[in-house]
């Protein structure tokens, strides 16, 4: 469940919607209400993303900023939270996948899944060798270099799953695909970042 | 029957039910070592939600200061056109509605000009319902006025801020 609302299909709160009413009147001090409200969520979401703590700071203002101008289309079906969250996800994803790009570092799936057999059911041998006790530092900057080589829409779908919490059928209304594919993704994901963490889970 | 990913998703997340979660496992006994590998992908999302949340957001108050700065620049270019149109004299609409206007004067003035006798008093009513049945704008409304012994004929013509200086009443 997105953890912000009691469901995240069910409609936005009352007084949450009269904050938005005045913020699509053009009340910025309302919108800033709202962003008190979301920002800690946000940030953290984003930061679960892309593992770097000034770029989550700079894609979660691109996205509250996105949400200011594109407020007038917020109609209330949903919680306020889960229109935001999809326009901070993709503002994320669209990152993501620029700086694979520019980078070079373009997460080739095809190339990678061919080491990972879809019946294979044990993660291939670790690519590192064996890590001996790490500190607690050390694990998070080896969770992130290894979620920075996930591609954007497997790096997602871990990242909502495992982090975030959210079910099946929220990360594919986030993901803007099936359920079928979510799972997929997962199974991927989970195979890839076994190969890359084994040493490290296996040692806790 | 759903790929076999999908299924072993579903299997290790606990969300396979009844009848399938039955076959599914029956499928899985050729894999003993599937039990494992489940046990490994729950260490491994420990691993994601114990040491991979997200540290917290430095500086909450300045972010949103921030924030505020970028939608106040965005809005002030806008608020600048706003104002700049407000006070502009000759936007197209106001040159469209000038020429209309323009053009029931100059016919006001053609007419009191050539038409109409110099002591047009009876006639002067009748020549304003002429311009205003053929003003090309129905925002103008002419009225005429006139005095027999100031031999004089008034137009007063409404909706009409600006008047060409080159028209003269004859």
């Amino acid at each position: 469940m997105l953890k912000e609302t009691a469901a995240s299909a069910s409609p936005a709160p009352e007084d949450e919607l009269v904050l938005v009413a005045r913020a699509q009147a053009g009340d910025a001090q309302a919108f800033n209400e709202l962003v008190t409200r979301y920002r800690t969520r946000a940030y953290a979401m984003i930061y679960n993303m892309v593992r770097n703590e000034q770029d989550a700071w700079d894609l979660a203002q691109d996205g509250f900023l996105k949400a200011w101008k594109s407020i007038g289309r917020f109609r209330g079906q949903s919680s306020f939270f889960t229109w935001l969250y999809r326009i901070l996800m993709n503002v994320t994803i669209d990152w993501v996948r620029k700086r694979q790009i520019e980078g070079g570092t373009e997460f080739d799936d095809t190339q990678a899944l061919q080491a990972v057999e879809p019946g294979a059911l044990t993660a291939p041998r670790a690519e590192l060798p064996p890590a001996d006790r790490l500190s607690d530092k050390e694990i998070r900057e080896r969770i992130d270099a290894s979620i920075q080589r996930l591609s954007a829409e497997h790096r997602t779908a871990i990242v909502l799953r495992e982090i975030e919490g959210l079910e099946y059928q929220e990360i594919a209304d986030v993901m803007d695909c099936s359920i079928g594919t979510v799972m997929s993704r997962l199974f991927y994901a989970r195979k890839k970042l076994q190969t890359m963490l084994k040493d490290v889970y296996e040692t806790l | 029957m759903k790929p076999f990913e999908e299924r072993y998703t579903a299997w290790i997340d606990g969300a396979l039910k009844g009848e399938e979660l039955q076959r599914f496992e029956e499928e899985l006994s050729q894999h003993p070592e599937a039990v494992e590998d489940r046990k490994a992908v729950h260490q491994l999302g420990r691993l994601l939600r114990d040491f991979g949340s997200a540290p917290p957001l430095r500086n909450p108050d300045f972010f949103n200061h921030q924030l505020l700065a970028r939608i106040e620049a965005e809005q002030a270019p806008a608020r600048r056109e706003k104002v700049e149109s407000a006070h502009a004299g000759w936007s197209f609409g106001r040159w469209a509605w000038l020429g209309g206007a323009a053009c029931v004067a100059g016919m006001v003035f053609v007419l009191s000009s050539t038409l109409l006798p110099k002591a047009g008093g009876a006639s002067a009513p009748y020549m304003a319902q002429i311009v205003n049945a053929r003003a090309a704008d129905s925002g103008v409304w002419v009225t005429a006025l006139h005095s027999d012994a100031d031999d004089v004929t008034v137009l007063w013509i409404d909706g009409l801020d600006y008047l060409p200086a080159s028209y003269q009443l004859q």
